[in-house]
């Protein structure tokens, strides 16, 4: 029986990475610490396999079709975007997980989408490369993309449920896994849009108080309009938070950090869900 | 109006070097592949992203059409050419 034993959410704004770390000033550094901290509590709890959730910034999938959930069940690359120091070649992927993922999820009332090849881009990349794959215990990634980016968007409490059903099928399956579970956005920001640069610091602390008490409700409530209003486009990747947490529900956690910089896009977040109620 | 085809259009734009290729050596011709009416081509070919988020076009689509394909490229262009037409 496979169990999830952390989460965590954490932001992947690709302009972080494309200043090398001895350029970097303080501000930076202290972003990459949260991201090696994240790395380290993985190898901590001895994770075997991360699923990382990230979202589509209307690049992987076009007007044609645009799933609600998607598994990534075969082979997976990436980040698609280059970036000084990060590989771009294979992601180990635990495809054994990922199909029971997949068909514990169909059998139980969550359709979700799958893709047998998938180049992942920077919200599932960075975390991977940045977090999980350095620790030796990680055996594979396992990418998930929602709807949290491109219109029509999945529910937020849909995509707890997901989360859920993650968890669920982990907890269903033969194998011994210990599973981590990241929730990859950026909380407040205007990508593409006039505010471009603005940040929400009051909405940010709203959301990562929320993942650290473990509820999710407020966020149930928040309508789309109002997130956009508020956060941003941008903002609306608080599903894949939400996400994680259903992977952990009702879970408590602790912050790790927040930063904005007016150089930045978003408002960076960083938090742990602990596994243990 | 028909904004998906606008974000067909955009997408293809994006992603695919074909279709940038194409445009760059002629607009007209490129966007004449897509279901476009002349109102929603004019605003590609000029770069109207203000116009196009006006029309509900996602700013996601607008971004990376104008730093993909717009002659300066600029992040910093593509702001002040969006706030200008607000």
């Amino acid at each position: 029986m496979g169990k999830i034993v952390g989460g965590f959410v954490l932001p992947h704004e690709p302009g972080l990475f494309f200043t090398p770390k001895e350029a970097a000033k303080p501000q930076l550094l202290d972003v990459h610490a949260a991201y090696d901290r994240v790395r380290d509590r993985i190898g901590e709890l001895q994770a075997t396999t991360v699923v990382v959730i990230g979202a589509d910034h209307y690049v992987l999938f076009g007007p044609q079709c645009l799933p609600n959930f998607l598994i990534g069940i075969g082979d997976v690359t990436g980040p698609y975007e280059k970036f000084p120091g990060v590989r771009q070649d294979e992601i180990p992927n635990n495809r054994e997980l990922a199909r029971q993922i997949l068909q514990h999820g169909r059998a139980h009332g969550f359709d979700w989408s799958a893709s047998k090849s998938l180049r992942v881009d920077h919200s599932v990349g960075l975390p991977a490369r940045i977090c999980a794959l350095p620790n030796p215990t990680v055996k594979g990634v396992i990418p998930v993309y929602l709807a949290s980016g491109v219109e029509p968007l999945i529910p937020i409490r849909r995509a707890y449920e997901v989360g859920g059903a993650i968890r669920a099928a982990v907890e269903a399956a033969d194998a011994d896994e210990r599973v981590v579970v990241i929730g990859s956005g950026g909380i407040s920001h205007w990508v593409g849009m006039p505010r471009m640069g603005d940040h929400n610091e009051g909405f940010d602390r709203m959301v990562l108080d929320c993942v650290v008490r473990g509820d999710a409700e407020p966020l149930f409530a928040l309508s789309d309009a109002e997130i956009i209003e508020q956060a941003g486009n941008g903002g609306l990747e608080i599903r894949n938070l939400a996400c994680a947490m259903g992977a952990l529900p009702g879970r408590s956690g602790a912050l790790i950090a927040y930063h904005n910089e007016p150089d930045w896009v978003a408002g960076l977040g960083f938090a742990e869900i602990h596994a243990a109620a | 109006m028909s904004s998906e085809a606008v974000e067909v259009a955009l997408y293809d734009l994006g992603v695919k070097r074909e279709a940038r290729t194409g445009f760059a050596s002629d607009p007209e011709a490129f966007l004449a592949r897509y279901a476009l009416t002349s109102e929603e081509a004019a605003m590609i070919r000029d770069f109207d992203v203000a116009g196009l988020q006006a029309r509900k076009v996602s700013p996601l689509l607008t971004m990376g059409f104008w730093t993909m394909n717009h002659p300066s490229r600029s992040l910093r262009d593509y702001l002040a050419q969006l706030r200008a037409g607000q």
